[in-house]
């Protein structure tokens, strides 16, 4: 009903349609009436004649004509030709670019809308999806081989990460810093650590291999490592570099000669782009890398996200267009000098205007590249996108979804004691593109508007054909700590040509933001919080009918949603025995009928106790280590505290969750931590814990740690220490720096 | 008009045969058993073995005696029993009396002949149009509060607006 009263059109056709079918039938009453008094009069005329047949004949024709344009509706909703009126019409529309005009054309189209102080955010802060910072790993083991692997959102899509083990070696990101004749260096590296096998067990940790990029793109290089990947293969290595900029630097003495210019030399992070190279596994452990140089790729933009699916790497880049540059000198603008540019080997390449797609209505102030790189082959194919740029990327097995924030401009008007005040007002929107993959193949596959602002990469996700996204209107998240009262969480579901099929709109109480969101196949998770975390669970199977199944609220609230298995659900966040947020807490929601309030049980580490206690895994997944069938969890943790003396104290490590769902009382209790930190220094960085056959090793910037996962699952408390087989130093910390930079000036 | 006292086994088929239609009101009554006679009724008492016999004595009650039209076409002038007409129709001046294949010039005024035939079945049904009961195939009303009647020879007569309600009350509805 409501939505035939948000449809007057559908509405209209509707009552003109059961008006039509009324007024058939009683017009059929009447003739009926009407001959059968004929005839009733003929036979008292004693004239024998049967209506009859003229009146079933009547009858069939008059059918007819009511019933046909029923069933042509119906066929032609069949095939498409008209929408089935249940179904919201994506309004997406894209069309292809055919010059540098065209650009510049648009461009103008917007400039005046444009004036106003949004414009340059530009969501550079939002490019973060999968840079620098660590990642984790999932309980899926191989027989005989059982080891950690990336906690990736989808099971078969490869998340980007900075340590992998390929059950032999430990691959790890890392860089090196330091000091050269007085001048500072930081450089990016991959250390190859060779951990214990089944032959070679004790003393077997060390590094055998580092791996500087200067080998192969020259000292000059700014190139820095974001991520890793690995197969049986090849490991590959994704960074991004910038251009240098020289200057003239002058000494300011009075008898100045031209010798005292001195050119230096700095990283300006312009002209960005994003490098990959394939180090085929078989001759990475060569003396000599130079001889055998790995295959490299290159992409202009930014880096917004990665993924592989088996021989398929997929990356998407962002160009902004520098339009500011050209101010008032538009017209002199060649849009030749900014398309996006890749290169694969030596081989340079330039997207062609055909190439590009545009969305009507949306401000063209980037271009958005989507590549797929063959592996096997090093073939590359690519969709770019003329646009504002996404930055939020979700990765199916059959499509790339890129979401961003579109801006809808309007003018308001504010008048007080006759003074008019206009002001820019600005609806966001989520823009959402979809690519589909296949193969190392990127082809445009459709996008879409919806109401409000998406969350990270597990407010989407695709299943059985259904794209389904949670989006937030009022919900003001770039500016920190606020919401507005007016909030609106909402879930909206997509079919396969990305038609809205159903929404369910004000989800959690109102004024409450969404914290975390997790969809399990037909199900999905969501906590919202603003003094309770109330987690709710939706029943998604029938996806034009979605609803609330069940509902818990407890105190404090669930950051990030870990789905253990169809029953369980973990959840990491803040919160404390006193009903507040002052602590770390993990839920443990039994979620086994989906239609109860779910049970949880939980940790807290309390402030009172522990000091202020955070980890990394709240805002990225990969951080977080599930080995749920070796009986832990284990994620990196960082504790400021007090100690007796009145002291603060710094912490870092690798916190050990014991957990086993058959038990009765106690499915998650705290175990031990593996501390990396040493004292009050602030310079140890941990990045991540795996675990291969039965040794856990954990990593920081300083340390590779080793123990058995027997020793350190028999600790049931977090006092005690795992007795440490071997702990060796992979770098070193900033304190270590200051040594180093006066030992630099004494050569 | 008739009434059938019968066994009530035999009702039906002597109806049939009679080509027989009760109505509530009546002024005869048909009965094998002269038992069953009304005393303020005209009462015919048949033998089934007359049945026929008695079907023709029914039309003549029925249809009573037969009226000519006179008129004339191309091969001359026309007697036509009156049963035989579908409609009357004004062309012009000209009053036409239609048959099933053929049509006549009437020299009679439209409302000469519903006077004429007023104990006939025949029904005025606009200013230009009379047609006859009998002959009409198929009632069908339009949206506009008309109705067009497909005659037995297929020819459509549209009845007027101002001729409906006795049209209708004709049919005796």
């Amino acid at each position: 009903m409501e939505f035939l009263l948000n449809n007057p059109v559908i509405l209209f056709v509707v009552i003109t349609g059961i008006g039509f079918i009324g007024l058939m039938v009683k017009k059929l009453i009447d003739e009926f009436q009407l001959n059968q008094a004929l005839q009733l009069k003929q036979r008292s005329l004693r004239i024998v004649k049967s209506t009859t047949k003229p009146f079933t004949r009547r009858v069939l024709s008059l059918a007819t004509a009511t019933v046909a344009p029923v069933v042509l509706v119906f066929v032609m909703v069949m095939f498409g030709t008209v929408n089935d009126p249940n179904v919201i019409q994506n309004d997406y529309q894209i069309s292809r670019i055919s010059s540098s005009e065209d650009i510049i054309a648009l461009h103008n189209q917007f400039k005046n809308i444009n004036q106003s102080f949004y414009r340059n955010f530009d969501f550079e802060f939002g490019v973060t999806d999968d840079l620098a910072t660590p990642e984790a790993s999932k309980d899926e083991g191989t027989a005989g081989d059982d080891k950690s692997d990336t906690n990736n959102q989808v099971q078969g899509v490869d998340e980007m990460d900075n340590v992998l083990n390929d059950g032999k070696y430990i691959y790890l990101m890392t860089y090196e810093n330091g000091y050269e004749n007085g001048n500072y260096y930081h450089k990016g590296k991959v250390q190859i650590i060779h951990a214990y096998t089944k032959e070679y067990k004790l003393d077997g940790l060390g590094i055998v291999k580092e791996l500087y990029f200067s080998d192969f793109i020259g000292e000059e290089s700014t190139f820095n490592p974001t991520g890793l990947y690995e197969d049986d293969q090849r490991l590959l290595v994704i960074g991004t570099t910038n251009d240098w900029t020289c200057v003239d630097y002058m000494y300011y003495e009075e008898d100045k000669v031209e010798d005292d210019y001195v050119p230096e030399c700095y990283n300006n992070y312009s002209n960005p782009r994003t490098q990959v190279f394939v180090f085929e596994k078989e001759t990475l452990f060569d003396d000599d890398l130079t001889n055998d140089t790995p295959d490299s790729f290159e992409f202009s933009g930014y880096m917004i996200g990665t993924r592989k699916i088996n021989d398929a790497l997929y990356i998407v880049t962002n160009n902004y267009i520098p339009f500011h540059m050209f101010q008032n000198q538009i017209e002199n603008m060649n849009m030749d000098d900014f398309l996006p540019t890749y290169r694969i080997g030596d081989q340079e390449m330039t997207v062609d205007y055909s190439d590009i797609l545009y969305e009507e209505g949306v401000n063209p102030e980037n271009f958005t590249s989507f590549y797929g790189i063959n592996l096997s082959t090093n073939e590359v194919s690519k969709e770019v996108v003329l646009g504002e740029s996404g930055y939020t990327l979700y990765v199916s097995l059959d499509n790339m979804y890129l979401a961003g924030t579109k801006y809808t401009w309007s003018t308001a008007r504010f008048e007080e004691d006759g003074e008019v005040t206009e002001y820019e007002n600005v609806e966001p929107q989520t823009n959402v593109i979809r690519m589909a993959i296949n193969g190392g193949i990127v082809s445009f596959n459709g996008g879409l508007n919806v109401d409000g602002i998406g969350l990270d990469q597990f407010a989407m996700d695709e299943h059985e054909g259904y794209f389904r996204i949670v989006t937030s209107s009022n919900s003001n998240w770039f500016w920190w700590g606020w919401t507005d009262p007016q909030i609106n969480n909402r879930l909206v579901i997509f079919d396969e040509d990305l038609n809205e099929v159903s929404r369910i709109e004000n989800i959690g109480k109102p004024g409450e933001s969404v914290q975390s969101t997790r969809f399990v196949g037909d199900y999905f998770y969501i906590v919202t919080f603003l003094r309770t975390d109330p987690f709710y669970i939706f029943d998604l199977s029938d996806p034009e009918n979605p609803f609330m199944t069940a509902e818990l609220e407890v105190p404090g609230f669930s950051d990030y949603l870990q789905p253990i298995n169809e029953n369980y659900m973990l959840g990491i966040g803040y919160g404390d025995s006193e009903g507040g947020t002052a602590g770390l807490k993990f839920s443990l929601y039994d979620v086994t009928n989906k239609y109860q309030t779910p049970t949880t049980t939980d940790i807290i580490f309390d402030y009172d106790v522990e000091g202020y206690m955070w980890t990394p895994t709240t805002y990225n997944h990969k951080d977080l280590l599930m080995a749920v069938h070796r009986g832990f969890i284990a994620l990196p943790y960082t504790r400021n505290y007090e100690d007796s003396n009145g002291n603060w104290r710094y912490e870092t490590g690798i916190q050990i969750l014991l957990i086993d769902l058959d038990s009765e009382t106690e499915k998650l209790t705290a175990g031990t931590r593996i501390v990396h930190s040493d004292g009050t220094d602030y310079n140890t960085y941990v990045f991540k814990s795996i675990y291969i056959e039965e040794y856990f090793y954990t990593i920081s910037n300083k340390f590779i740690k080793a123990n058995t996962i027997d020793d350190m699952i028999a600790i049931r408390n977090t006092s005690d220490s795992v007795n440490i087989l071997e702990s060796i130093i992979i770098g070193q910390g900033y304190d270590d720096l200051e040594d180093q930079f006066r030992a630099s000036f004494v050569d | 008009m008739f009434k059938l006292k019968v066994s009530k086994e035999e009702k039906n088929l002597i109806s049939e045969r009679l080509k027989l239609v009760e109505t509530s009101v009546y002024d005869y009554v048909l009965t094998t058993n002269k038992e069953e006679c009304e005393s303020d009724k005209i009462n015919i008492v048949f033998d089934k073995a007359n049945i026929d016999k008695t079907s023709r004595l029914l039309d003549w009650i029925v249809k009573g005696e037969e009226k000519y039209i006179t008129g004339y076409n191309e091969f001359g002038q026309k007697n036509v029993e009156c049963r035989n007409i579908m409609y009357f129709i004004l062309d012009g001046d000209d009053l036409h009396a239609v048959l099933h294949q053929t049509k006549i010039i009437v020299k009679m005024k439209l409302y000469e002949i519903e006077e004429y035939l007023q104990d006939k079945e025949f029904i005025r049904v606009s200013k230009y149009a009379i047609v006859n009961i009998g002959k009409i195939d198929y009632i069908r009303p339009t949206v506009n509060s008309k109705m067009e009647l497909t005659m037995d020879n297929g020819d459509i007569i549209e009845v007027n607006r101002g001729y409906y309600k006795a049209f209708k009350k004709a049919l005796e509805l």
